[in-house]
């Protein structure tokens, strides 16, 4: 164990000093969106992979992170790098609020019901003029050359990255997560051993949500506009679950594997073909991930245990 | 006040036209037990072909309706074996698996056709496209009607299908109690397989006839997607009559309130519906 | 005619049916008695082919039909009205009934059977525009065992058709069933709680206990063993 978490670490390090190399602007700029949809897809995963309630609307809460923190600074003229957690208890209140009914829901209901509530989340606000409505928000950039600026967009989705996927892990391993592994398998019988499946699924969802949130925060502020279009974008909803589900979403590595292959991926198709392209891609994943629900993480492992059972063979016809 | 009593018209004739774009999904959903949330998606690409073939052939959408409606058909019965059984049969919430691979069809679909016709809005017009006809005094427009005809033809062919042939009793049969239908030879695979083919048939017959009303892009299916969802809903999956009355009454909405309210607030009325009702039956459809 | 032989079914993870074997003759009205929970519709439900069963034959007519799913066995003649009955509910009698004969067999002669069964059970044809949902507890095993005889079975599998009836009615049910084996040659494997009542009519019967086939015999004989009179007659 304390192997891994030094490569980690090491991991994390060299990351974190790789802006000191002078990389094009570019590289930063597309790492950093990688970092932003590990955190997403890391989050998601807390609720989506572990409980199995399976969120086609988690972007709501990133969009009202980012409202959060801009309206923050367009009327108190702080700055996002700075009330980015206020961005994260705003998406958790709102998880929690309506929270409650929605959780009573099963399989595809859930699913649905979280997709609509992204959808009337985006109208409202498109109607609200207060909100910026349809038109959006338009955030001043901090007053920096760029390369400093898209460096600390960089370390932020870094950190928010690393505290999504290590809270993930946390909770992996924790009696909450061993819970919400339960409902999975089989709510009913989970109930009638006694656990409180409601509130585990609450302190997911929330938890889950606060994540999302943060990291809805600083984006905003990263594109410098906020709109009901950029914040509360489908594809985004669609691509952060993708993600877990493609890296596999039952253990904490998954949603890292499915962020960078499928960024990279995605990225290589657009320059290369054009972004309709990558999208067709994508949803041809989302239909090959049903046949492979444990994702990348759970066929590496089944061809592990296969080269395992075949060493161990080779072991036995020596002796 | 004439104003409200057109309203009302092309609201119920769009309420007919949104029935025969639902029914599939209805069948499928209650029948099959098939979230295919590709059904709209389904319904657009033959959307976008009757367009095509419209432009470049001048071939009217009708003709290519009944054209796309058995090759559907034919891409369901092929589709349901290598697509659906494996993920229906081993899976621990097939429902939610179905979902998710016809999301993934969807957004591959959208992409295609924004591909291949780019995003910009496509309308179709035939010659009797905007003529307004008059209906008991009242004026409606050519597409509209044209649209509602198809749907309701579509509905009622369905209904008689369902209630008056042995193979649509059959598929009720497996609908309400599969097992006792084993019990009497039915084949429930097969028929299960049938319903969702015929529910793919019907897709493209609805989009086209929602093709003919609205202009349309590739992201369109997502709209009517919600709005044939709520129909579902409220008619209840399976039950083809039930369709029809919750779509004549969100066509009601969609017409009178396209006419009395700001674009807006259609929309957030009948999502907000959706997801109140949803939130109310969560238990959803299936016993 | 039907031959189960060391017949082993799981449910979930327990065998509910623990290598069972049992024997139907052509004309002969058998009878299946154990206490609940012993398996005895999980035996039924592998032979019918709503279940697979995990070890054993199943035999019908000299034909291997271990396995088979239930629509083909249904093919052959075996004809099973489960437990629960499982009706179409919101189809009318009628409806119910002429879907019995779905199979091309039993469809070339839907119009004599459906006569025959409307005799047999005037209530049903009273009826026959009702909702299957709709119809009382009595009147609903009439329509399952009318939608089983539409299909011409040549052996009628009766999975506990007197539960929920008033004890007049199990009466006049079983004495029915006897009637359609007397009458009309009808092979049937009735299980029933009447256990006493379904003895005295049957011509052999099976004892069923946690899942084995415990006893086979004539009925004759078990209606006056004393421990079958204790254990299932509480006397």
């Amino acid at each position: 164990m304390a192997r891994s978490t030094l490569a980690i670490l090491v991991t994390l390090g060299l990351l974190a000093a790789f802006p000191y190399a002078a990389p094009p602007l570019y590289t930063l700029s597309f790492l950093t969106v990688v970092f932003m949809y590990v955190a997403l897809a890391e989050s998601w995963t807390i609720l989506g992979g572990y409980a199995g309630y399976v969120s086609f609307g988690h972007v709501a809460f990133f969009g009202v992170g980012a409202y959060t923190t801009a309206l923050l600074l367009l009327h108190l003229g702080l700055s996002p790098l700075f009330t980015f957690p206020v961005g994260a208890l705003a998406a958790a209140g709102f998880a929690a609020l309506v929270g409650h009914p929605i959780v009573r829901l099963q399989g595809p209901y859930f699913s649905i019901v979280t997709l609509l509530i992204a959808l009337l989340t985006a109208l409202v606000v498109k109607n609200t003029p207060a909100l910026g409505g349809t038109t959006g928000l338009w955030l001043p950039l901090p007053d920096m050359p760029i390369e400093v600026n898209r460096t600390i967009f960089y370390w932020y989705m870094l950190f928010l990255a690393a505290v999504a996927t290590a809270t993930a892990a946390w909770v992996e391993r924790s009696k909450l997560g061993l819970g919400l592994m339960a409902i999975r398998q089989n709510e009913e019988v989970a109930e009638a051993a006694g656990v409180d499946t409601t509130r585990l699924k609450l302190t997911a969802l929330v938890l889950s949500a606060g994540l999302v949130g943060a990291v809805g925060g600083v984006y905003g502020y990263l594109r410098s506009y906020v709109s009901p279009e950029i914040v509360f974008d489908f594809n985004i909803a669609v691509t952060l679950f993708l993600m877990a589900l493609f890296g596999g979403c039952r253990r904490w590595q998954g949603p890292v594997l499915g962020a960078v292959i499928l960024s990279v991926i995605g990225e290589f198709l657009t320059l290369n073909i054009g972004e309709e392209v990558a999208r067709i891609v994508y949803g041809l994943c989302l239909i090959l991930v049903v046949f492979f629900p444990d994702g990348l993480v759970g066929l590496l492992g089944r061809l592990q245990v296969a080269r395992k059972l075949e060493s161990g063979g080779k072991d036995v016809v020596k002796r | 006040m004439s104003m409200v009593w057109t309203s009302l018209v092309s609201g119920l004739l769009l309420g007919c036209a949104y029935a025969g774009a639902a029914v599939g999904l209805s069948l499928a959903m209650g029948m099959a037990r098939v979230f295919n949330l590709a059904h709209t998606a389904l319904g657009l690409t033959c959307g976008y072909l009757a367009y095509f073939l419209l432009t470049a052939v001048g071939i009217d959408p009708l003709v290519t309706a009944g054209l796309l409606a058995p090759l559907m058909f034919l891409a369901g019965l092929a589709l349901w074996p290598t697509l659906f059984r494996p993920t229906v049969r081993g899976v621990a919430d097939p429902a939610l698996s179905t979902s998710i691979l016809t999301l993934g069809l969807a957004i591959a679909l959208e992409n295609l056709l924004s591909k291949i016709w780019t995003p910009n809005p496509r309308i179709i017009t035939t010659p009797y496209s905007n003529q307004a006809l008059n209906l008991l005094g009242l004026t409606a427009q050519g597409s509209l009607v044209v649209a509602a005809a198809l749907g309701l033809t579509l509905l009622l062919a369905l209904y008689w299908f369902l209630n008056k042939t042995f193979l649509g009793l059959a598929i009720q049969a497996v609908a309400q109690e599969p097992d006792g239908a084993r019990l009497v030879g039915i084949r429930a695979e097969l028929v299960s397989m049938l319903v969702f083919a015929l529910s793919v048939g019907t897709a493209a017959i609805g989009g086209v006839s929602l093709a003919m009303i609205y202009s349309f892009g590739p992201a369109s299916y997502f709209d009517w997607l919600l709005t044939v969802l709520l129909i579902v809903v409220v008619g209840g999956a399976g039950a083809i009559l039930g369709t029809l009355a919750s779509a004549l009454a969100v066509g009601l909405v969609l017409g009178l309130g396209g006419a009395l309210l700001p674009q807006a607030w259609n929309s957030l009325i009948l999502f907000g519906l959706l997801l109140v009702i949803l939130l109310l039956r969560p238990y959803g459809l299936f016993k | 005619m039907l031959e189960v032989n060391g017949l082993t079914v799981y449910y979930g993870p327990l065998p509910a049916v623990r290598e069972a074997s049992l024997k139907v003759e052509a004309g002969q009205l058998v009878g299946l008695i154990g206490p609940n929970g012993a398996g005895k519709t999980t035996l039924l439900k592998a032979v019918s082919g709503l279940l697979k069963p995990a070890a054993g034959r199943v035999r019908f007519d000299g034909t291997d039909i271990t396995g088979w799913p239930a629509e083909r066995v249904c093919e052959l003649g075996v004809v099973h009205v489960p437990e629960g009955r499982k009706l179409f509910p919101r189809l009318t009698v009628l409806d119910n009934l002429r879907l019995g004969a779905y199979l091309p067999r039993a469809r070339a002669e839907l119009g004599r059977t459906l006569q025959e069964v409307f005799e047999l059970f005037p209530r049903l044809y009273e009826r026959r525009g009702q909702l299957a949902g709709t119809l009382s507890g009595g009147e609903q095993q009439m329509l399952a065992i009318g939608r089983g005889l539409m299909a011409r079975p040549k052996l009628l599998i009766l999975d506990e058709p007197t539960l929920g009836l008033s004890p007049r009615l199990a009466y006049e049910l079983l004495e029915l069933v006897k009637r359609l084996n007397t009458e009309r040659r009808l092979t049937l494997l009735v299980v029933s709680q009447e256990v006493m009542h379904l003895l005295r009519l049957a011509d052999f019967a099976f004892i069923m206990e946690t899942g084995r086939i415990t006893a086979g015999a004539p009925a004759a004989k078990l209606v006056s063993d004393p421990k079958v009179r204790q254990v299932y007659v509480g006397l």
